[in-house]
């Protein structure tokens, strides 16, 4: 969350949308459901193969959620929905942004990044037990496939604010694992530093500087430098930037009382540079931008939902591909077995050309992004073929395919 | 009339590239500026979502547009016309040629557009950014053609320093070479570009490696050696890392304008900002306007003329962009249309300009714009205009006159292997061995740039091979193997030929022919002279020797059915016009020969200052948006000056 | 296509196919057969159009991909059968337009020639930094 750039306070702020109110039942319910959803457990890491197992494991989470991500922003027909557009684009390059940044940090660790060995079979759970009660698709763009987003993105610390009974609730279906990807990168921060500490007592460190990193020169385009890491400050540095940028380290604007005199959670409008994709994805739900005056807290008088500028969503403005694509389910020699075959190929390519970058070739990265644009029209091109059932059009299947 | 109660201290008409430097170097000083915009409001919004879907409007206009012209994703308002490519006819003798806003008096068609609206030409120039030649600026002494400029390379060097910042070029300072070049006569040896440079196309790959190092072209009677450099240009890229400035500005102690480290302007905050220690490269490339977090690269769109997607390639709204807010006023839909002076003094009390509501109805209100200091940036064409319509600034009787562009003579043909072209910036690589030599006494120079874009500027490929080949019962497999051959294999070389400055090449005003506003559309007159022609005879030997060596097949035809057609010595040859709107009120030494001084300050009006491609004396052999930055750097620090007293 | 389609969308399709040189996934693929097929009926003579889709039902049916050939090159493709409709067709998949019009956006930006040139549209489905350096993408995997 870069707070730098946001505008001072304006008298307008209280000004409502007068949908806000009757969205509010839902809006509760909502959050209830996510954090009925989560469960807690407090990981204690200790070995720094430990700390490199969870770093690969972030680095999977965060490949995990592009192509969920990707299905839904490659649906939407060419030249609508323009505003939502560029907010799932500009959300799926700061995944991608994050992937890259957690290989830097596991290589500044000693650690080798693995991608391409491993890729969801969706519908499929999060990877590292975070929020294991959420199954995520590959579908279309819809109003669910959002909110599953949001769910994704939903800030930390939502547990904290759970009445006695609903924790018992949850301790008593024996739910583990964690509340959201911000709680598991906070349980990797605190096993990082404590090892460095460990470290530094015996005169030593965990990190090695300059190894193997990914820089700006090859990374781009992305809200956000990316960080290359040399020491604990770098590594400290580089989670913040991605638990800001991904679910924001705005936890407390459910566990705090809304202060109206504060405007700490007044965080939004055309100035801001960029804020927590939970944000984003609200921002598509109710068509609207967050205005300047907007706070993120539920209980302000927008109840943390965007008051803005609207914009126009057309939902059935996509291509309504069958969720879940695979492979195993076409006919093996058929033109669509060939077209889909050729997509995995490609996103198998992408996976390995990134693994590489990572692992010591760094512009290879240049590359990466052509296959990634070689993938965003293959997957478009497959989106538009009809299928048998008259209702859906074929899809991208993300699997990993066999390289020779 | 209504009469402007405020005061400002400059007034500036036109929101190109020169009009926007000196807006925002003027206002960053803290000089508060009125700017004057004819063309329409929404091109001027930097709010995130209505910048975002204007340009997306211009993009789909773009899509939808058949003839994909320069022009073509902006709007052409009747109240504010642009000279269109489209217009362009034969002229019958003594016939103006009137189909567009330019009335074309001939003999021939002045080939070149402009747009005329937020950004200016900028919205569809190419980006290539090569500087000037040091001898470029002594035509007269060392060739005997033209004129001298009024201070020598040096001088501008500097301010080239500037506009390669402002412009943000991308390119490798060690591979420029080539006649009159060397790195550290031209550049100083410790200097770098901004960013790295784009890379060259497999394409220029592919024709590079068919000459040997050493390989001669014959022209003038004379050997050369054929050399290829990577063309600078204003297109992100990577950032280099040994660039050391991260800002210009104005250091009113020293009355100067400097490139310098430390602190660089914040279009967020509004203000200027210490750059962080930590950060490896002082220079970060500049976004989109509406999103800055894209366009960092150019991502290979094959467009850029007319409309780069992403906005990688730079236009002026990113300069105007950094304008103080505070300190700023925009007045769009607002044709400027006089210049008031006094009659005693010779000072400007005034401009008059029209605004209109609807771009297409003729209702306007006039208003009277105010200032200190007045800035005319509306393009060459139109700035000798509107001092031809308030007759002032022409002691020197030299308004109007010396209107120059390239003359860009193409050859096609095709390689005998795929290059594949249509893919990346439109050139990437050019040719400067016609760039200087004593030849100059006897016939034009040239740059020559390999296109990028195969056979799409002279024969509208790869459409009209499809037509063509359908035409001729092509159909199925067969016309898909087709294309697939040709296509791919098409290869296109420009001759940009230094025009130089006749009096009679000309802007002139007749009331006879107004817009719908009632102000003068342009006459032009214009010709080639047979130093031009004997460039193209020349230059066609030297095609022919390279598409020899390269075993490129000649598709070459000219024909006099093309508008833009000369006879030399029995042969004809076709040319087009480049974009390059120069000359029109050139700068000098002796007001008797020029019409503004080397600060772009008019001889005859101590506070009216002209900005644009008009003010060169000469052409020389670069595409002139750099060289018109530079000297627009140089006026705005001519303006703060002459404020301060 | 599916069992939905309706017959004449379908031998548009088929017919496309060997107008173009393209299969008819890579037409679906573009999304355009649908705007193409109602183009044509927008435009022309409605007893031409039934005319042009008897006989194209008629060239299908032929035995080999020569036979549909030489009948297509004798049936379609002379400028004064079916209105042109023949050479249309092709000119509409390969550049997006009707009559030199483009028929919208999307039609410019799949227009086929693109793909049989190596490249991409100028403007649209842009390749990414640094891609024009190299040959075209190719997946080998």
């Amino acid at each position: 969350m870069n707070l730098s750039y946001r505008k001072k306070n304006d008298p307008k702020r209280q000004q409502l949308i007068p949908e806000a109110e009757q969205l509010l039942g839902s809006e509760l319910r909502f959050e209830e459901e996510i954090l009925l959803e989560a469960a807690e457990t407090a990981a204690e890491k200790k070995s720094l193969e430990d700390l490199k197992k969870d770093l690969q494991t972030a680095m999977e989470l965060e490949l995990s959620t592009i192509p969920p991500y990707l299905s839904a922003l490659y649906s939407i027909k060419e030249g609508t929905n323009l505003e939502s557009v560029e907010i799932i684009k500009s959300v799926v390059i700061e995944e991608m942004l994050h992937m890259v940044m957690v290989a830097n940090l596991i290589n500044a660790v000693g650690g080798t990044p693995v991608i391409g060995q491993f890729t969801p079979d969706y519908p499929s759970k999060l990877p590292g037990d975070v929020m294991p009660q959420l199954t995520v698709p590959l579908a279309p763009f819809s109003i669910d496939s959002i909110r599953t987003f949001e769910k994704i993105e939903h800030p930390e610390g939502g547990l904290q604010f759970l009445s006695e009974k609903e924790k018992k609730k949850i301790q008593q279906t024996g739910a583990e694992g964690f509340t959201g990807i911000g709680e598991f990168y906070k349980a990797i921060k605190d096993a990082m530093i404590k090892l460095e500490e460990e470290a530094k007592a015996k005169g030593e460190t965990i990190f090695i500087p300059n190894r193997n990193q990914v820089t700006d020169e090859q990374y781009y385009g992305a809200g956000g430098r990316i960080i290359t890491v040399s020491n604990l400050d770098d590594a400290i540095q580089l989670i913040d930037e991605i638990v800001g940028q991904g679910e924001g380290t705005l936890g407390t604007i459910f566990s705090q009382d809304y202060d109206p005199q504060d405007d700490d959670y007044q965080v939004f409008g055309p100035d801001v540079e960029e804020y927590a994709h939970y944000f984003r994805f609200k921002e598509i739900r109710y068509s609207r931008f967050y205005a300047v005056t907007d706070s993120a807290h539920r209980d302000s008088p927008n109840k943390g939902l965007p008051t803005g500028q609207p914009f126009k969503v057309d939902w059935n403005a996509i291509y309504n591909f069958k969720p879940n694509p695979r492979l195993s389910s076409l006919e093996k020699g058929t033109a669509l077995y060939d077209k889909s075959l050729e997509f995995c190929k490609t996103y198998t390519m992408l996976l390995k050309n990134i693994n590489d970058a990572c692992n010591g070739e760094p512009d290879l990265l240049i590359k990466g992004i052509t296959l990634m644009y070689d993938l965003k029209y293959k997957a478009q091109e497959l989106m538009k073929i009809p299928l048998e059932d008259g209702i859906h059009t074929a899809g991208p299947c993300f699997e990993l395919v066999a390289c020779n | 009339m209504q009469q402007q109660t405020h005061e400002y201290d400059v007034v500036i008409v036109g929101s190109g590239i020169g009009g926007s430097i000196v807006a925002k170097t003027l206002t960053q000083a803290g000089k508060k500026v009125l700017l004057l915009e004819a063309g329409l409001e929404a091109g001027i919004d930097f709010q995130k979502k209505e910048a975002f879907n204007n340009y997306m409007g211009y993009l789909d206009k773009f899509y939808q547009t058949a003839a994909k012209v320069p022009n073509s994703p902006y709007p052409n308002l009747k109240d504010a016309p642009s000279p269109d490519v489209i217009d362009i006819e034969a002229i019958e003798p003594c016939k103006p040629a009137t189909n567009g806003y330019l009335v074309q008096a001939g003999p021939i068609p002045f080939g070149s557009d402009a747009w005329r609206g937020p950004g200016g030409t900028t919205m569809h120039w190419l980006g290539s950014t090569p500087r000037m030649l040091p001898n470029d600026f002594k035509m007269k002494s060392l060739y005997d053609v033209g004129v001298d400029w009024p201070f020598d390379y040096d001088a501008l060097k500097p301010y080239y320093e500037m506009a390669e910042f402002e412009i943000g070029v991308a390119g490798n300072v060690d591979e420029q070479k080539g006649p009159d070049v060397s790195k550290d006569k031209n550049y100083g040896k410790d200097y770098h570009f901004p960013m790295k440079k784009i890379p060259q196309s497999y394409l220029d790959e592919k024709v590079i490696e068919k000459f040997p190092k050493g390989f001669k072209v014959h022209f003038n009677g004379k050997a050369h050696d054929l050399e290829f450099v990577s063309t600078p240009q204003g297109r992100n890229s990577i950032p280099n890392p040994e660039y050391p400035y991260s800002d210009v500005v104005w250091n009113e102690d020293k009355h100067k304008l400097e490139l310098q480290s430390d602190k660089r302007w914040n279009t967020f905050t509004k203000g200027y900002e210490a750059v962080p220690d930590q950060q490896t490269t002082k220079y970060t490339p500049v976004g989109a306007v509406w999103d800055d977090h894209q366009g960092h690269r150019c991502e290979g769109n094959a467009s850029c003329v007319p409309i780069c997607p992403v906005q990688a390639k730079y236009n002026a709204l990113k300069t105007l962009r950094k304008s103080d807010p505070k300190l700023i006023t925009t007045q769009t839909q607002a044709v400027a249309s006089k210049v008031l002076t006094d009659e005693s003094s010779g000072d400007v009390i005034g401009i008059e300009y029209k605004k209109y509501e609807d771009p297409n109805s003729s209702v306007f209100e006039t208003h009277i714009a105010k200032g200190k200091v007045y800035v005319l940036a509306a393009n060459a064409i139109e700035n000798a205009k509107i001092l031809l319509a308030s007759g002032i600034a022409n002691s020197s009787d030299q308004v109007g006159r010396n209107l120059m562009d390239h003359m860009v003579m193409l050859t096609w043909g095709l390689l005998p292997e795929k290059g594949f072209p249509y893919r990346g910036p439109g050139s990437t690589t050019n040719i400067p061995t016609m760039r200087d030599g004593d030849f100059r006494k006897e016939h034009a120079a040239c740059i020559s740039p390999i296109d990028n874009w195969g056979w799409g500027w002279p024969k509208f490929s790869p459409g009209s091979d499809v037509e063509n080949a359908v035409a001729a019962g092509m159909f199925g497999r067969e016309l898909k193997y087709h294309i697939n051959d040709v296509v791919p294999r098409q290869l296109l070389l420009h001759f940009e030929c230094e025009q130089t400055p006749e009096p009679n090449n000309r802007v002139t005003i007749d009331p006879n022919y107004l817009d719908n506003l009632g102000n003068y559309r342009p006459v032009i007159h214009y010709s080639a002279s047979d130093y031009m022609k004997k460039a193209f005879a020349e230059y066609k030997k030297v095609s022919d020797q390279i598409f020899e060596a390269a075993g490129v097949e000649d598709f070459t035809e000219y024909t006099t059915s093309h508008p833009d057609y000369a006879e030399y010595e029995g042969k004809v040859y076709n040319f087009w016009g480049a974009g390059h709107i120069v000359g029109t009120h050139r700068m000098g030494t002796d007001k008797e020969e020029s019409v503004v001084n080397e600060n772009g300050q008019t001889w005859d009006h101590q506070n009216l200052y002209l900005v644009g491609c008009g003010n060169m004396p000469t052409l020389g052999t670069s595409n002139p948006t750099l060289t018109m930055s530079a000297l627009a750097f140089k006026t705005s620090e001519a303006i703060l000056n002459q404020l301060k007293d | 296509m599916s069992k939905h389609t309706p017959k004449e969308l379908d031998l548009f399709l088929n017919i496309s196919s060997h107008l173009t040189g393209f299969k008819t996934i890579s037409l679906l693929g573009t999304g355009m057969t649908e705007t193409y097929f109602n183009t044509i009926t927008a435009h022309v003579n409605p007893n031409t159009v039934a005319l042009f889709y008897e006989a194209c039902a008629e060239i299908l049916a032929l035995d080999g991909d020569n036979a549909i050939k030489d009948a297509i090159k004798n049936e379609l493709i002379p400028d004064g059968n079916y209105a042109g409709l023949g050479k249309k067709i092709i000119l509409m998949w390969y550049l997006g337009n009707w009559d030199n019009d483009v028929i919208s956006a999307q039609a410019y930006t799949q227009g086929l020639v693109w793909d049989a040139a190596e490249t991409h549209p100028p403007g649209a489905k842009q390749p990414g930094y640094d891609s024009w350096r190299e040959r075209p993408i190719k997946v080998n995997c």
